[in-house]
Parts: C-alpha cells; sequence; structure tokens
C-alpha cells in the first residue's frame, strides 16, 4: 500500500513471535506504511496486535516478545536488527511516542520538566538550563497553563489530559519525523480527548511529521486519518483510504465494527453485535479465515484455506476471499440516526405510575483534609432529584469528577447520604436501619465496570452466581443449581459456564456473569456504573443489547452511567446530565440528545466522534478542564468552562427551566437550541 | 520534612510510654520474692532485707516507677544491682562496639547485596542472574552461629589471618580494630546481603515493566541512565525499607555475634544483665533497642519521602 513515492515507515512482512520453544505468532503478516505528513490509522479490539506491531517498530516490545520475520524500514534504515545503541539515534530522536495511560507512562519520580528535558540533552546536546527553558516553552505548545510552574510537577499533580499534554510534549521534543500515538485519548474524558486530538493534528501540521495512531475508537480514527489499517487476530484484514473504507467495507469485520458503534444506528433498534469473541493467539486458525467463526458470510470455503490479501486497487486491499460477491454495508447516510424527529408523545419522562425510584435533593458532602491539615468539604453530590419507573433506562452522563459514580453508589446506599431521600419500591433507603436495608438491598443490584472485581476469581462461576441466593433464599441445592443454568439462560450464556473460573471467561463474558449475578434475586432495579465502558465495540453491542433486551421482556428499570453521549443516547429512556455534582439537564434521550439545551450538553455532544464524519466544528467547546469539587465555582458550576458565561452566572444557581419537548435544562441563558426551535414549529409548541 | 519528623516522634511517644512500663513491670514478673531472686541462693533474710531496701522495694510500685522514669528524663539510667556502676557509663562504653558491628554489616549489605541484585535484574534468567540466586539462596539459609563457626575455623584457626575473638577500640589502631569487626561483621552481613540482593533484583524487575520505562526507552536514553535514574530511584524505595527492617532486626543478631565473638558490646551486655537478673540495665537496654527502632523507622520514611514524591506531599 504504498502512495507516495517514498514513504518514512515501511513495515513489510513483519511476524512477532513469543520466545520459547512453542512460539505463538501474535501478529503475521503486517504491511503498512506511511508518508511524511500523512496519518495512518491502525484500528482494531484489544489482542488484535495493534499495539505490540507498533511497538515492534521502534524496538520497545517486551522482553518475552521477538521478531521473527519481516523488516521494518525507517527512512532507509532497517530497524529490526538494529543494536540497542543505534536505536537510540532514532527512538525519541526521530520518532516520538505517546502512550495511552499519562499517568503510568510518566516517571513518578521524576519532574515532568526532568523527563522532557533528558531527551533534549541526549538528542540535541543541550546544556541543562537550556534543555529546562525549552521545556517550558513545550509546555505552553501542548498548551499547558502557566508552564514554568507545572515543568517542576511531578506527574502525580497532573490531571489525566494535562499528563497527556505533557507526554506529547516529551516526544515532540525532538521534533521527530514520526510520531506513533498508541490510544492516546482512551483513558481521557471526552471533552478533553477532543481537546488533545486537535492537539495532535495540530502539531502534526506544524512539524510536517506523520502520524500512526492507534484506537479502537471508529470516531477517532475518522477524524484524525488519511488512511486506515484495521486488524484482527493479528493480521490486517483490510485497508484503504478512510473515507471508502467506512463507506464501503471490503471485509465483514470492517462492516460489523462500523454497524455495531452505537453512534451510527437508530436509536431504539438493537445494535449489531458480532457474536463470539476474538479468537486467542493459541486459538488462531492457521488454515482457515480467522474471522470465520464470528463472520456472517462465512462459507465452507472460508474454513478449508486461509485467504490471501487481496489488493482491491492500489492502496486497497482486503483479506476475504469473497470480496467479489460480497455487498456489505458501510456507514449509513451521514446522521441517519440524528434526523430521525423525536418522538415527543412517547418519549415524555413526566407521566405518572408507581416509581422504581425516586431520588429526592439528594447530597452527599465529604470532609477531607488538604495537604496542611485543614478541614475541607468535598461537593461530591448537590442536590440531586431523579425518578425512574419500571422497564425504563434512565441515562447518567458526565466526565469524570462530575459525580455520577458517588451518586450510584448512594443509589443503593453503599456509602451514606449528606442529606435527601432515595424512595426504592416505597421505602426510603437513606432512613433505613441497617438490618432492614439489607432485605432492601435484594431489590437493587449493581454492575460495574470491571467485573473481575466483583467475582471471586476463586470461585466459579456457578458459586458466584449462586451466591446471592444462599444468602437471600432459601432454596434447595438442586433448585439453585437449575436457577444458575436459567440465569446463563437468560444472560445468553451457555450452562458449561457455570463450571468455569472468571480468568478463564472474556471480558464480555464476565460482564455477562455479572449481570447474571445481578438478577438472581429478581430486582427492581439494577445500576450499571461504566458497564460497558472497558469492553471492545463489539462486545460492547451485545451487552447493551442484553440489557434493552432485560428491560423490555422483565420490565426491570435499569440506571445506566457511563461517560460516552452516545451509547447513553442509544440504551436510554431518559437522561440526566451530570457536571460537579449537579444535574445540569434532564429529559427525553431523543430531546437532550437531539435538542441539548445546556451548553454543557451541547459541549459534551460536540465531543461525541461520529465514523465517517469528519466533524465539523460546532463552536461548542468545553473550556479547560473540569475544577475540583471541594470549594466548587459560585453560581453556575459549568461558568468557569462555559463559553457563554455572563455575570449573573456567577451570582446565582440557575433553576431548572422546563424545556419544550420535555424535561428541564438548568442555565441562566435558557434559550432553546436552535434544533430544539425547529422542534418547536414542527410541534407546533408556542 | 520536618513536619514529617515531627509528627513521627509525637505519635511514637505513647508506643515508648507503654515500652518503660512493660520494661518496669518486668521485675514484678521474676517468680517468687523478687529480692530473693536477686540475693540468689542461699542468701540469709537479713541480705535480702538489704537489697530490698537498696533497691527500694519497699516503696510502691507507682512512686518506683515514677521516681525511675524521672531518672530517665534528666539522664540518669540507674544503677546496676551487680557492679554499682552506672548504667548509662556501661551502656556509652559498649555503644562503640556495637555500632561498629552494625555499621560493618549494612556496609556489606549494600556494597556487596546491591549491585549483585542490579547484575541480576539487568541480566535476569541468564547464568550470571541463576548462580546468584542460588548464591543468595544459600546466604539466606546458613544459620549465623554455624556460619561464624566455619568462618572462624577458616581464618582464624587454619590461615590465622584474622582473630577469632575479642574487640580492640578503634583508638588502639584502625588496622585491628576493623581484624577484629571482620569476622562477625560477615557473619551477620552474608545474610544481609543477600537480603539485600534479593530485594534489588526484584524490585528492579518489577521497575523495568512499568509502562513509564517502556516511555523512557522509545525516548532513547542511554542505558546507563534509563538504569541510573529511571529505574534506581524507583527501585530503590523498597530496597531501602528492607535495609531498614534489616537494621532494627540487628540488635538481635549482635546479641548472638558478640557472644560467639567475645565481643564487648551491647548485646552481650544484655545477655551478662538477664543472667545476673541485672533489672537497671535490662530496664534501659529494651528501652534502647525500642528508640533504635522508632528512629530506624523515622530515618526510613525521611529516605522513602525523598525517593518518593507522592508521599512527599501528603
Ligand atoms: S473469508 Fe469468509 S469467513 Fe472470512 S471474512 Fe470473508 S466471508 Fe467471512
Ligand atoms: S448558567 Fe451561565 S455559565 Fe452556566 S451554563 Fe448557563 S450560560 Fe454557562
Amino acid at each position: 500500500m504504498n502512495t507516495s513515492p517514498m514513504p518514512l515507515l515501511e513495515i513489510s512482512g513483519l511476524r512477532i513471535s513469543t520466545r520459547g520453544a512453542s512460539a505463538l505468532h501474535l501478529v503475521e503478516d503486517i504491511n503498512l506504511s506511511v508518508g511524511r505528513g500523512e496519518t495512518l490509522g491502525i484500528v482494531g479490539e484489544s489482542g488484535s496486535g495493534k499495539s505490540i506491531s507498533c511497538q515492534a517498530a521502534l524496538g520497545i516490545l517486551p522482553s518475552a516478545l521477538e521478531v521473527t520475520a519481516g523488516r521494518v524500514v525507517f527512512d532507509d534504515t532497517e530497524l529490526t536488527h538494529l543494536d540497542n545503541r543505534r536505536l537510540n539515534h532514532i527512538r525519541g530522536r526521530r520518532i516520538g511516542v505517546v502512550f495511552q495511560n499519562p499517568l503510568s507512562s510518566l516517571n513518578p519520580a521524576l519532574t515532568v520538566g526532568h523527563q522532557i528535558a533528558e531527551g533534549l540533552r541526549v538528542h540535541k546536546g543541550l546544556s541543562r538550563k537550556r534543555a529546562w527553558q525549552r521545556a517550558v516553552e513545550l509546555l505552553d505548545v501542548v498548551r499547558i497553563p502557566a508552564p514554568h510552574l507545572r515543568v517542576k510537577n511531578y506527574p502525580h499533580e497532573m490531571s489525566g489530559g494535562m499528563a497527556q499534554r505533557a507526554l506529547i510534549a516529551m516526544a515532540i521534543a525532538c521534533e521527530p519525523d514520526l510520531l506513533v500515538a498508541d490510544e492516546p485519548t482512551t483513558a481521557l474524558d471526552v471533552t478533553i480527548q477532543l481537546q488533545i486530538l486537535d492537539l495532535l493534528a495540530s502539531l502534526r501540521d506544524e512539524l510536517g511529521m506523520a502520524l500512526i495512531l492507534v484506537s479502537h475508537d471508529l470516531g477517532v480514527i475518522t477524524r484524525m486519518c488519511d488512511r486506515v489499517a484495521v486488524m484482527y487476530a493479528g493480521q490486517i484484514v483490510e485497508s484503504g483510504a478512510t473515507n471508502e473504507l467506512f463507506a464501503q467495507p471490503a471485509h465483514p469485520y470492517t462492516s460489523a465494527l462500523i454497524s455495531s458503534s452505537a453512534v451510527n444506528v437508530a436509536k431504539g433498534t438493537s445494535l449489531t453485535a458480532i457474536p463470539g469473541q476474538v479468537p486467542r493467539p493459541r486459538d488462531f486458525p492457521t488454515s482457515a479465515c480467522r474471522f470465520a467463526n464470528r463472520c456472517a458470510h462465512a462459507e465452507p470455503a472460508c474454513v478449508a484455506e486461509a485467504p490471501a490479501w487481496t489488493p482491491i486497487r492500489e492502496d486497497r486491499g482486503t483479506r476475504c476471499r469473497r470480496v467479489a460477491e460480497l455487498e456489505l454495508p458501510g456507514l449509513r447516510e451521514p446522521d441517519a440516526a440524528s434526523t430521525a424527529e423525536p418522538d415527543l408523545a412517547a418519549a415524555s419522562s413526566e407521566s405518572v405510575g408507581d416509581a422504581a425510584l425516586d431520588v429526592h435533593q439528594l447530597v452527599k458532602h465529604f470532609a477531607v483534609r488538604s495537604s496542611r491539615g485543614r478541614r475541607q468539604v468535598v461537593h461530591a453530590v448537590d442536590d440531586v432529584n431523579l425518578s425512574l419507573r419500571p422497564g425504563r433506562i434512565l441515562g447518567l452522563v458526565g466526565e469524570s469528577g462530575s459525580g455520577k459514580s458517588t451518586v450510584a453508589r448512594l443509589l443503593l446506599r453503599l456509602i451514606d447520604p449528606s442529606g435527601g431521600r432515595v424512595v426504592v419500591m416505597g421505602e426510603d433507603l437513606a432512613r433505613l436501619k441497617r438490618n432492614l436495608l439489607r432485605k432492601q438491598r435484594k431489590h437493587m443490584q449493581m454492575v460495574f465496570q470491571d467485573p473481575y472485581g466483583t467475582l471471586d476469581p476463586l470461585m466459579n462461576v456457578g458459586q458466584s452466581i449462586a451466591e446471592p441466593m444462599l444468602v437471600h433464599f432459601s432454596m434447595s441445592a438442586a433448585k439453585r443449581r437449575d436457577r444458575v443454568f436459567e440465569l446463563l439462560d437468560r444472560v445468553g450464556l451457555d450452562p458449561s459456564v457455570a463450571d468455569r473460573r472468571p480468568a478463564a471467561l472474556s471480558g464480555g463474558q464476565r460482564q455477562r456473569v455479572a449481570i447474571a449475578r445481578a438478577l438472581a434475586l429478581n430486582p427492581t432495579l439494577i445500576v450499571c456504573d461504566e458497564a460497558v465502558s472497558a469492553l471492545d465495540v463489539s462486545t460492547r453491542a451485545q451487552i447493551i443489547n442484553l440489557i434493552q433486551g432485560l428491560k423490555e421482556r422483565e420490565g426491570i428499570a435499569f440506571v445506566f452511567i457511563a461517560h460516552d453521549l452516545a451509547t447513553v443516547h442509544h440504551v436510554s429512556d431518559d437522561i440526566a446530565v451530570m457536571y460537579l455534582g449537579r444535574v445540569v439537564e434532564y429529559g427525553p434521550a431523543d430531546r437532550v440528545y437531539l435538542a441539548p439545551a445546556h451548553p454543557y450538553t451541547r459541549a459534551l455532544l460536540a465531543s461525541v466522534l461520529r465514523p465517517g464524519e469528519h466533524n465539523e466544528d460546532s463552536g461548542h467547546r468545553a473550556i479547560g478542564e473540569i475544577p475540583s469539587p471541594i470549594d466548587p465555582p459560585s453560581g453556575c458550576r459549568f461558568r468557569t468552562r462555559c463559553q457563554f458565561a455572563v455575570d449573573i452566572c456567577a451570582a446565582e444557581t440557575p433553576q431548572p427551566m422546563p424545556m419544550p419537548g420535555g424535561g428541564w435544562s438548568a442555565c441562566h441563558l435558557n434559550t432553546p437550541s436552535p434544533e430544539a426551535a425547529v422542534i418547536l414549529t414542527a410541534e407546533g409548541f408556542s | 520534612m520536618t513536619a514529617l519528623v515531627t509528627r513521627r516522634l509525637l505519635t511514637s511517644l505513647p508506643m515508648l510510654f507503654l515500652v518503660t512500663l512493660m520494661a518496669f513491670s518486668l521485675s514484678y514478673l521474676l517468680p517468687g520474692d523478687t529480692a530473693t531472686a536477686i540475693a540468689g541462693e542461699g542468701a540469709n533474710a537479713e541480705r535480702v532485707e538489704a537489697i530490698r531496701q537498696q533497691i527500694g522495694l519497699d516503696q510502691g510500685f507507682v512512686s518506683r516507677y515514677v521516681s525511675w522514669l524521672g531518672g530517665l528524663l534528666t539522664g540518669d539510667l540507674g544503677t546496676s544491682w551487680v557492679t554499682g556502676q552506672s548504667v548509662s557509663s556501661e551502656l556509652l562504653r559498649r555503644l562503640p562496639v556495637t555500632a561498629s558491628i552494625a555499621a560493618g554489616t549494612l556496609l556489606i549489605a549494600v556494597l556487596l547485596g546491591v549491585p549483585i541484585g542490579l547484575l541480576q535484574g539487568m541480566r535476569a534468567r541468564r547464568s550470571f542472574d541463576r548462580a546468584a540466586l542460588l548464591a543468595t539462596a544459600v546466604g539466606l539459609a546458613i544459620p549465623n552461629f554455624w556460619l561464624a563457626t566455619i568462618l572462624t575455623g577458616t581464618f582464624s584457626v587454619q590461615l590465622g589471618w584474622l582473630p577469632a575473638l575479642g574487640y580492640t577500640p578503634i583508638s588502639s589502631g584502625v588496622v585491628p580494630w576493623m581484624k577484629h569487626l571482620v569476622l562477625p561483621c560477615l557473619t551477620l552481613g552474608v545474610f544481609a546481603a543477600a537480603e539485600m540482593a534479593r530485594q534489588v533484583r526484584t524490585s528492579y524487575l518489577h521497575v523495568q515493566e512499568q509502562p513509564y520505562i517502556q516511555t523512557a526507552i522509545a525516548k532513547g536514553i542511554p542505558a546507563r541512565s534509563l538504569v541510573g535514574k529511571h529505574i534506581m530511584k524507583n527501585a530503590a524505595a523498597p530496597a531501602i525499607t528492607v535495609l531498614g527492617i534489616r537494621l532494627s532486626h540487628l540488635i538481635s543478631g549482635t546479641v548472638i555475634v558478640e557472644e560467639i565473638f567475645g565481643a564487648p558490646g551491647i548485646g552481650k551486655f544484655a545477655i551478662e544483665s538477664i543472667r545476673s537478673h541485672d533489672f537497671p540495665s535490662i530496664q534501659v537496654l529494651i528501652l534502647f533497642s525500642a528508640m533504635f527502632v522508632v528512629i530506624i523507622n523515622m530515618a526510613i520514611d525521611v529516605v522513602y519521602c525523598f525517593l518518593n514524591p507522592k508521599v512527599r506531599l501528603s
């Protein structure tokens, strides 16, 4: 896939294997190239081999792995067999790297300035003083405020977003020709993600760098990349120009990835999930298509012989034998999902009926001590009102630090509220005595982001699911076993899973087990705290469909907490948007998503990256980062980041104002958004 | 930093107070009558009574304890029942011996343990590492009295290079002083060095796997500063903790070694005092060990917080 006459980096026939006698090939036959000023995206789920391919190119593979075939040529130099001394002339000087988790990628024992200056002194021979000055300048280049102070910070004194900027400053310090960014925004909030991507793009253009961007997120790839390679189970299955590849995918996996993304699918319909899981390296089939067990288009020939790389035209190819005959769905017409008119009649959230959950003026303040021993109050949750009827899903969105997880824990009274009421099934939990609380708890269950934390690694799945029944019900062992099978069936797992340990399951399967366990006590309410955030795109779709099914078939009410507005919109009936401990906007999902009224909701929405769409800037941005919940800003808490803030915003707390289309928004401006205006005329409101 | 030290000192005060109480109550825990026990078998009643008066047993526990505490605070550590000399002068006389042995042991642990552990970490799972793993396992397993026997057997008896017994103060010559120290220090140092090497190797390998080391490698900085700055600074903290723990265990180590090598240090003092039921000395020695441990722990904290900026702030 050569584009420019002379690619800067060219990887050909790369194979990476584990060291040792029975070597496993983790990736095979990787061919990639990137030219100056160009951006190449590599997409894939975890385990696809996208990160180690990049690490191999830089000679920073973990010690247990080695390159066993192929070449990596960077500007006429073969890198795979270069010794460390010569590699060090290239690493950091001509190729910079940005890793996924900014806080653990910075050395905790050294100041940020030291870490930036270090590369400059080694590669550019700058004096200690000069390198330090340059570090300050670089922090300014990556738009860190007060760089001369920040330069003396240790990594833990920075927020995630700021640490990522520092890491980028470090990577570009020597003005490299190539920047490799491995999931650079995955660990960050969406508003910060957008800021970081913009920064990367502008640095790429200013410095004329080539950029390789590794990501699992199609939206990120679309926004940034000219060309893209899709990896699956250690191989590249498709590559080509980004727009074309997303519009007309030539491999069933690419096509399935696109349709399993929540942003791309009409609300209320179920997501196209890819069944099953990515095979583990030891199970990679050698003489079959690696996607065959999950492919909707597989035919006998697919498992008889591994499909060869098929060029479609220059710079575009696929690894599917049926490419000529298949007509695969790509992205829908731009925004087909969001142009659908919100059904306002059905969406009214104020309708009466017995609430499964009623939250009244919920408050949670923590006392902490500052470094100087002063008592301070964290305003984690302030005056939150929510209500939820059976068989509905309430989505709760916000950045980290917005208080949404604290709300989740308050709902189940895992922590005690400082004030307010949480009424579940007519009982006020906040006032219940401990022993009664235990009884009431069986009506409410929680599913966490990391099911590892909730499943005992020493128990098998069957025991884990049966455990809550042991505590709350008296039933015979045989009955319990039947019930476990029934629960496994309800979450779409095979009964044989009951005998396995959590470690033997994939992330998606573990999350299903966690849900089965939650269902064991016939709850009326399940709180999902970032339950799908850690899952790969295709698995995420499976779990979302499962949750929607449970809601529809069994009338269970869900509180669905996530930071990703698109996913929340897809699953929820109503959405509450939280910012710094307060709900700032609330209403029917479609109204909030399609006609957001609060500036913060709009900023969140503007940071949703849709695959296949080079989001033009809507002008709605959240400036900077979320402030500390200790001494939150007076008046409107969003005012420090709001581009519309006026005097009154600092003086008075905005009160909820009903919005046309349902729900409310708490902003002093309180003008319905232009989109809302359209709805107004259409629906005949005045 | 000063805040940390003050806080540590303040929080250890109640602990030290408890130690004084326990140490002081010891003399009441002896079976039978204390004065009779001290006087020994066959002493007549007058002698027992004289002792009772002399050490103030006829006064109540509280008043004795208070006056003992008061003495401690004013620097009067009491008088030995056996020698009749002040405990403090005895302690001061013996302190240099034990301090020399402890310092020598630490020196061996650091000078031997750290480089071995580092080399092991850098060449993990290769032949040097394997050999060193075996050697350190042996070093950790050998009981020190046995090691002492072998060392004296070889270096004193057979080769005649080093004295097998005794101690000469540094004032009577540096070389004889050192010669007397080599064997006791080695006896304790082998274990300490083996332990150190293990810890350094483990933390080296742990740190090496951290994402920030990958970042540093990707930055293309030479191996020398990679190991020296990025790895060592992070690997040092656990190693220093281990060193501190070893140091606070050293007190019991010196008891054995001083006895074997006949070095008149604090350990030997402790044994002698216990044998002769010399309670004033025993009490002070207990208190002394407790304070030693407190100070060591504080020193560890200070170093730790110097190495780990995260702790430094909070
Ligand atoms: S080769 Fe067959 S199984 Fe593989 S992707 Fe193509 S159609 Fe599916
Ligand atoms: S109240 Fe003011 S600061 Fe708050 S969101 Fe509205 S305009 Fe912005």
